[in-house]
């Protein structure tokens, strides 16, 4: 039941700045995909903006679902996200896209099982951590937490999808920071994660240790150190890092202005309407214009965690989490390696990015958090 | 939630959003880093990703006769290129498509896949067919606009392309272009030239290529210059934007011959005419012929012709095995320009050369007589042509007495003879810079000879050497060691050792200077080899008293918008050391060919310009050949006698008779300078069957 006070003290800069993302992603949409099909300058927008407006109901569906009915369907859910992601995986069931089993092709449109796995995992995984939140205080406990996530990052590790698989471990960092973990082990968890990972990488390419990847893939993940060794003085796995550094560094303080930018106009930039959309915000539209972009981000973030607050509710509290680290993973990963800071694992950036998949993912995960302001409790002193 | 709960809650929130605020803060400087700082650096990368230079041709110069007769310009090709396509369905639906209607053209989808993948330079379409302008072209043209759409980037665009409106007129000398040959690649500038680019092959466009300016660093020439358009292009390498900067490209100079168009229309009619009467009545060997006119006091070349023809036409879209055949499997030699390029036995036509030297030499006047009795009185008793009788030097240039010209040349001597010869421009070079291939033909004398002796013998040890080393060979199928064998070995190299004795003991003897040598040189055989152009240039000599001018053929060079550049003035290479007296004798020697008595006085009997010349009858010296019935056809002349003009050269292989197989071209060639229309029309076969020519 949804209180009439609760319309009125509904978080709005919350929402306004979602529409403001909207509006931006379509704008950037209509450069980004402009030259990316020869002679259909508005292919991929139209796609784009069915999915904003298709988004936008999805949006306002999961916002007037009470998020608190989800923990009496849990087994449901969890059965609902194994399925989808083993099925995924199987020859002839799933189709694959740059080397990975990821799609389910449906003629008229394809989905990205992933995508809608995390917004599941999250609801899924918040109920879990809720109900053990006075106890996540071992390095056990925690692990237990950590082994429950390795399930679905385990299926998509198989499709191969590392990126999305890397978003899983920063939502469960997210979550399990917020259920109350204890920070000293998380902390240490985290940076033994990233320390034995630098580590492994130090001795393959110093002392030769054997590690079960192709070449190729171990040089995706460190390319971006140095992008012009590459073996290829730039033209191989380095390539796309380096025209996504000359847009961005082209754009200069206002940018190149709208379809003006060469680099993404002249499709020197790969996948500029997709993973590296950012580099083409920052071409076109300058620090100025990518400033702006990433702090309606921030602001966007800073709302879902007021409304966590406010919401009193601890369950809710831990959904957000999840959702805001997701949001802030997919930011960070795919800004920074549009800027070279980050390696290259190919994730979208939330709302901006063409495909279907993860703009319907991102809105309803919104969605949720409108769900959870619109079902607050309203406590009064 | 419980109290404990909440502060968790709001502490929790701090931090995470502290975290974030950090971290985006973190991607700000790196924006800031990029988009600020470094900002030059990357937009200079950007320019340099899009910006591309493709060179633009420019025109070739025009090659025009004297009066402005167009014989090499520059007309528009349509090429249908193929831009590359990244994707590659695309790509193919293209080559297929295009393939489809190329069809007829013989272009198959194999040959277009081959050259699209074989152009690296992938911004720039590749190139698949190009057609003239012409019915095929619009045809062509039609279809692929009517298949557009199937055809992704394909596009149709005008080039330039050579062209020679007057075919095979002059053929030889204005040469023909095509594409630097790999044995070419080190004769270029590559920062002029790119490996693509058309030069210029033979004749004029060969010569007049490019060349430096003489008081300046500037080019010259029919190459031009290229210019340089930008283009901004796509990740494909495709022009998606012509840019404001480019360089128009410098139009080639054009090369004003000093060829006179009507009067090298009359000496090629008249030498192919002339050709298809010897090959009808005298010999199957017939079809070469070579011939020069020239400006007596300037050295200006107005017409010159060489048969078998040769059309630079036929170059211009590659040859057809049929025009192989032609060319290059032809023992005529089609493309060699006989007139520069192939000396001949003079004959007669050097008789001159001997009179000058022998009236120079002695004290006899030119009345000073001799008694032809059909052959000269000292060994080995070289024939005449008749019985003369009394005969003095004017009646012997003008009968062609060989027993005159035997005795004025043993009066003279060789060496007297040789240096005439050298003042005149036998045997040494024209000095015509304007064609390649230029020969210096051979002069008679010792040193000649002597070199010519050597090369005798070292081909003959040559020869043996080989003989000896098969009869070493030949031994093994003895046992090794054997009787037989060692038989064998000494059988070898007795006949090795005597066939060498036999070759020095000839060179000894042939290495020598002889009596006769002189005698055969002074009726022109023996040695003497001269081209058409020497030939021309040393009755030019005669005719303005012994001046010897650098012949050339190239009058100017103009630049595209009309200055002249570079102009070409008379240049005397040689002043001659005969007395005018003597000189004059020749002339007067001359000018009684065509009178009556004369040689050729039947030829120009009633023609109103008084003509001074001299036939030859040369033995062809050819292998094969029959050296008593099978004569070169040569004849010499210069007109007006009186004021003299132009001198005339020209030699018809297998003509036997020079006045009635080159003479008649001559004829021609001066009826058409002189305007003489009754005359311009020959009939060549009423000469040449005619008994009046008996030389």
């Amino acid at each position: 039941m949804i209180l009439s006070k609760n319309y009125k003290e509904l978080d709005y800069i919350y929402l306004g700045s979602i529409l403001l993302i909207l509006i931006t992603s379509a704008v950037v949409q209509a450069t980004a995909s402009y030259a990316v099909v020869p002679g259909e300058p508005y292919l991929y927008l139209k796609k784009h903006l069915f999915t904003m407006v298709t988004g936008v109901i999805l949006f306002m569906v999961m916002a007037f679902i009470n998020y608190r009915d989800y923990r009496s369907l849990i087994p449901i859910l969890v059965f609902l996200t194994l399925l989808m992601l083993v099925l995924v995986i199987i020859p002839g069931v799933g189709s694959v896209r740059n080397n990975a089993r990821s799609w389910f092709d449906f003629g008229f449109l394809s989905l990205q099982p992933a995508e809608f796995a995390k917004i599941l995992f999250i609801v899924i995984f918040a109920d879990f951590l809720d109900r053990r939140k006075d106890h996540l205080d071992t390095i056990f406990r925690i692990f237990l937490c950590f082994l429950v996530m390795l399930i679905p990052v385990g299926l998509i590790m198989l499709q191969p999808d590392l990126g999305t698989a890397l978003v899983f471990i920063a939502i469960t960092f997210f979550m399990l920071f917020a259920a109350g973990a204890n920070i000293k082990i998380l902390l240490g968890l985290l940076l033994g994660g990233i320390g034995s990972l630098v580590l492994l990488l130090f001795l393959h390419y110093q002392m030769g240790l054997p590690l079960p990847l192709e070449n190729y893939q171990l040089m995706r993940f460190t390319i971006f150190l140095n992008p012009y060794n590459d073996g290829k003085g730039g033209l191989g796995a380095g390539y796309n890092i380096i025209q996504s550094l000359i847009a961005i560094g082209s754009g200069g303080l206002f940018g190149k202005g709208f379809l003006q930018g060469s680099q993404s106009q002249s499709n020197f930039l790969p996948y500029h309407h997709t993973d590296f959309v950012f580099a083409v915000i920052g071409e076109e539209f300058g620090f100025v214009g990518s400033v702006i972009v990433l702090s309606l981000f921030l602001l966007v973030l800073y709302r879902a965690l007021m409304i966590a607050r406010k919401s009193h509710d601890f369950y809710g509290f831990i959904i957000v989490s999840g959702i805001v680290g997701m949001f802030f993973f997919h930011i960070v990963e795919s800004a920074g390696m549009a800027m070279g800071v980050m390696p290259i694992t190919g994730i979208p950036f939330p709302l901006l990015s063409s495909g279907g998949s993860s703009l319907w993912s991102n809105m309803a995960a919104l969605g949720i958090i409108a769900s959870i302001d619109l079902h607050k409790k309203i406590i009064r002193f | 939630m419980n109290r404990e709960t909440i502060k968790i809650t709001v502490m929790r929130t701090r931090i995470i959003l502290a975290v974030m605020v950090v971290v985006f803060a973190l991607l700000g400087v790196r924006l800031f880093y990029l988009q600020i700082q470094s900002n030059a650096f990357f937009a200079s990368r950007a320019e340099r990703n899009t910006l591309r230079f493709v060179e633009v041709e420019a025109t070739r110069g025009d090659i025009v006769g004297a009066d402005g007769q167009v014989f090499a310009t520059t007309k528009p090709t349509y090429v249908v290129s193929l831009e590359y396509l990244m994707d590659t369905t695309e790509r193919e639906t293209a080559i297929v498509n295009l393939a489809a209607v190329l069809d007829e053209y013989g272009y198959d989808e194999e040959m277009i896949r081959t050259k699209v993948s074989a152009n690296l330079r992938k911004f720039e379409a590749t190139e698949i067919v190009s057609i003239p302008w012409g019915m095929e072209a619009i045809t062509m043209i039609s279809k692929l606009s009517e298949r557009r759409e199937f055809l992704p980037g394909v596009v149709i665009k005008t080039q330039p392309i050579r062209t020679y409106p007057l075919g095979m007129l002059a053929g030889h000398i204005i040469g023909h272009v095509g594409a630097i040959g790999e044995n070419e690649m080190d004769a270029y500038d590559w920062s002029i030239y790119d490996i693509n680019d058309q030069v210029g092959k033979s004749g004029i466009e060969r010569i007049f290529e490019i060349f430096e300016a003489e008081d300046s660093d500037a080019y010259y020439g029919l190459k031009g210059t290229k210019g340089l358009q930008q283009y901004r292009v796509d990740a494909a390498s495709r022009p998606i934007q012509e840019m404001d900067f480019s360089i128009e490209p410098l139009p080639g100079d054009t090369v004003v011959l000093t060829l006179d168009y009507d009067v090298q229309l009359a000496m090629e009619n008249a030498m192919d005419e002339v050709i298809a009467e010897v090959y009808e009545s005298i010999s199957d060997k017939a079809g070469t012929a070579a011939s020069v006119l020239m400006e007596v006091n300037t050295g200006k070349i107005l017409a010159m012709a060489s048969r078998p023809g040769f059309n630079p036409e036929d170059f211009v879209d590659g040859l057809s095995q049929e025009e192989v055949d032609y060319y290059y499997r032809n023992e005529l030699r089609p493309e060699i320009n006989k007139a520069v390029a192939s000396a001949y036995p003079p004959g007669s036509t050097f008789k001159m050369i001997t009179g000058m030297a022998y009236l120079e030499a002695s004290d006899y006047t030119p009345y000073h007589s001799v008694v032809c009795r059909g052959a000269y009185w000292e060994r080995p008793y070289i024939s005449c042509w008749s019985v003369h009788g009394r005969v003095n030097y004017y009646e012997s240039i003008a009968k062609s007495c060989n027993t005159f010209f035997q005795f004025a040349g043993s009066t003279a001597g060789i060496e007297r003879i040789a240096q005439t010869a050298t003042e005149f421009g036998l045997g040494v070079d024209p000095g015509l810079r304007d064609l390649p291939s230029v020969n210096m033909g051979l002069q008679a004398n010792p040193e000649n000879k002597l070199a010519l002796q050597e090369s005798y013998l070292q081909t003959r040890l040559a020869r043996y050497a080989k003989q000896y080393d098969e009869a070493v060979k030949d031994a093994e199928q003895f046992e090794v060691g054997s009787a037989s064998y060692e038989d064998a070995l000494k059988q070898a190299a007795k006949q090795w050792e005597d066939s060498k004795q036999w070759a020095q003991g000839i060179f000894d003897f042939e290495k020598n200077w002889q009596a006769y040598d002189t005698f055969n040189t002074s009726i022109g055989q023996g040695l003497n080899n001269y081209t058409m152009l020497q030939l021309a240039n040393y009755t030019a000599t005669i005719a303005n008293g012994g001046t010897r001018y650098r012949p050339y053929l190239v009058d100017r060079i103009e630049s595209s918008h009309g200055g002249v550049l570079v102009e070409y003035e008379p240049e005397i290479l040689d002043q001659s050391s005969i007395s005018p007296d003597n000189i004059a004798a020749t002339q007067r020697g001359m000018r009684d060919v065509t009178n009556p008595g004369g040689t050729s006085y039947y030829l120009f009997s009633d023609f109103p310009i008084e003509v001074a010349g001299k036939t030859g009858t040369a033995q062809t010296g050819r292998v094969g050949d029959e050296k008593l019935g099978e004569f070169h056809g040569l004849f010499v002349a210069y007109a007006p006698y009186e004021n003299p003009e132009v001198a005339f050269a020209g030699i018809v292989e297998y003509g036997e008779h020079g006045g009635s197989s080159a003479g008649v071209i001559a004829k021609a060639v001066f009826a058409e300078y002189f305007g003489e229309e009754d005359y311009k029309d020959i009939d060549v076969g009423y000469y040449l069957n005619s008994p009046l020519f008996e030389e």
